[in-house]
């Protein structure tokens, strides 16, 4: 029979064994789909796709006007769900969030967190699309704002949660108000916090497609109108990659690395802003 | 509450300073934090141009007392106070529901105005500092204007002054006058406290209340803030809570010793020290409890 302390060892050697292959297991996919992404996209990215629309097939072409929609639509998105969500979360925090009233808002916030996007885009459809009879970009971004609130306002709250008691009640001491003091201090002092939040929330929504393709719908044309159909990164990968022809298919990796490469880039990005602030 | 009716015989022994004097007061105030009451009744006056310490142990009421004085637990919508709170013989407690309250206990009002107070001009009177240092996200500077900034907006020249001033009055402008525009959080913890001083002073406020601020501080920090509030009693009221009984011996001009919500003694450091009346008081101070 075994010594206590040699059994002890084999379960901890089992356990750390089994959290290490499961760590690089997650890690594998991850770097396969980064390496197929790369083999595949890379060859596809060349100046054309920036400065040249959608091409017919078999002609040569670019996804510049499903940057640019993509663009447009994510930042209106952003800027809606940057003033809904963090007001929303600022009250969650600072007024509200212990009533039950407050309660319940906290609770349909994180049923929309995980709300399909798909169930989002129907409803932007029948609120937005269906009344002014035709999609438009507008439509999209409020879509794609609708999947962002709820991630902000969570965010904001978790934030202004984390910053100590004291700093406010030293603003109140002075006999400022209570918005005041959030206006001037609390922001301030979450501000690192909250640029990240918004950094994240705006790489989760650049990748939404579902939400788009009853919205924006599409548009093989460069148009940067919102209240026309507006083109944008992933209905586009979407329909290329599901054609046959071997040119949209490589316009669809190509795509596909580009909001890869952003996605990756903006988590990095608020990565080193969150870093900033704990360290200070 | 069997509990409390047991205490309120227990014995007193107050020395109020000369009423004359007396610029802040707190009258039979009871204070709540949702149903749990846990101050009973205190009175304290507080000396003008003194310094008052509240000594006791832990979650005997004195920061709780502190924290009524300048009604900063406005801020919490569960903890409210009934009696009177006099700054210059105003009521500063007075509003609608705490003016209820003292019918509903006392019977009468006691003659106090229904007017309301506002809150934020009394906080503008009665400053405060706190446990850990709080310095604001911002320069030096700003930190120290941010009370100024919200009563007047003075020209650069008149805010420097003010700035100036309350920093040398903190005994921290030779450390940071060249630095006045870096940001407050990237000073020392004892340099941080004595910011809050300043910024505390900034708006010139007639009492100054301190909760435990060399609890977080090295001694040589703490003597720098202890020399800083001496020499600050000048023109500034100021009453200090504290854990350390050297530090009340050492600064404090009148001494209160709380005891589970209650004032049980209140009198000149000295006396209060040197031959403590009561019992209780006596095994506090000799380190036989608490």
């Amino acid at each position: 029979m075994l010594s206590r302390h040699s059994r002890r060892r084999i379960v901890n050697g089992v356990f750390v064994t089994a959290c290490g292959g499961a760590t690089a297991l997650a890690l594998v996919v991850l770097a396969l789909i980064l390496w197929s992404l790369l083999t595949k996209g890379l060859g596809g990215i060349d100046a054309n796709v920036f400065t040249l629309s959608q091409p017919a097939p078999g002609s040569t072409g670019g996804l510049a006007n499903a940057i640019t929609g993509s663009l447009i639509m994510c930042a209106l998105g952003m800027v809606i769900a940057l003033c809904v969500g963090i007001l929303a979360g600022t009250w969650l925090s600072e007024y509200g969030g212990k009533t039950r009233y407050g309660h319940v808002v906290r609770f349909f916030n994180d049923v929309l967190l995980s709300a399909p996007s798909i169930l989002v885009g129907l409803f932007v459809y029948e609120l937005l699309v269906r009344p002014f009879q035709g999609f438009s970009g507008l439509a999209g971004a409020v879509a794609l704002a609708i999947l962002a609130v709820p991630v902000v306002t969570r965010t904001t709250e978790d934030i202004l949660s984390l910053q100590p008691t004291a700093l406010r009640e030293a603003g109140m001491a002075l006999g400022a108000t209570r918005a005041f003091v959030i206006r001037k201090i609390v922001w301030k002092s979450a501000l690192a916090g909250l640029v990240t939040a918004g950094l994240l929330a705006f790489a989760r929504i650049s990748g939404e497609t579902a939400p788009l393709l009853f919205t924006s719908l599409g548009n093989q044309f460069f148009s940067a109108s919102l209240t026309k159909p507006m083109a944008s990164l992933p209905t586009t990968i979407f329909q290329f990659a599901l054609s046959a022809y071997d040119d949209w298919q490589r316009l669809a990796w190509a795509g596909a690395l580009l909001i890869a490469a952003a996605v990756l880039t903006i988590n990095i990005v608020g990565r080193i802003l969150a870093r900033g602030t704990k360290s200070r | 509450m069997i509990f409390s009716d047991d205490l309120a015989s227990q014995e007193q022994a107050i020395t109020a300073p000369d009423a004359a004097n007396v610029v802040l007061e707190a009258r039979k105030l009871d204070f709540f934090y949702g149903k749990t009451q846990s101050l009973f009744g205190v009175d304290l006056q507080v000396e003008r141009n003194k310094i008052t310490a509240l000594i006791g142990p832990s979650g005997c009421g004195k920061s709780t007392l502190l924290r009524a004085l300048n009604r900063i637990y406005d801020l919490y919508p569960n903890q409210h106070a009934t009696g009177r709170i006099l700054l210059d013989g105003e009521d500063m407690l007075a509003d609608r529901g705490s003016v209820a309250r003292l019918k509903a206990r006392d019977g009468d009002g006691h003659g106090v105005s229904t007017a309301m107070v506002d809150p934020a001009r009394l906080r503008a009177r009665v400053g405060m500092v706190f446990q850990k240092p709080t310095p604001f996200p911002m320069s030096i500077y700003d930190n120290i204007a941010f009370g100024v900034r919200l009563y007047q907006s003075l020209p650069r020249a008149e805010l420097d002054e003010i700035v100036f001033r309350s920093l040398r009055r903190a005994a921290l402008w030779d450390e940071v006058k060249d630095k006045l525009d870096t940001s407050g959080l990237g000073l020392s913890g004892g340099q941080q406290q004595r910011l809050c001083v300043a910024r505390g002073l900034a708006i010139d406020p007639e009492v100054l209340l301190l909760d435990e601020p060399a609890s977080a501080l090295d001694p040589i920090s703490t003597a720098k803030l202890e020399e800083t509030l001496t020499e600050l009693k000048k023109d500034v009221t100021i009453v200090i809570v504290t854990h350390n009984l050297q530090q009340a011996a050492r600064l404090a001009d009148h001494t209160g010793f709380m005891f589970l919500g209650r004032m049980v003694e209140f009198g000149p450091t000295s006396d209060f020290f040197a031959s403590p009346r009561l019992k209780r008081t006596r095994d506090y101070v000799t380190g036989r409890f608490g």
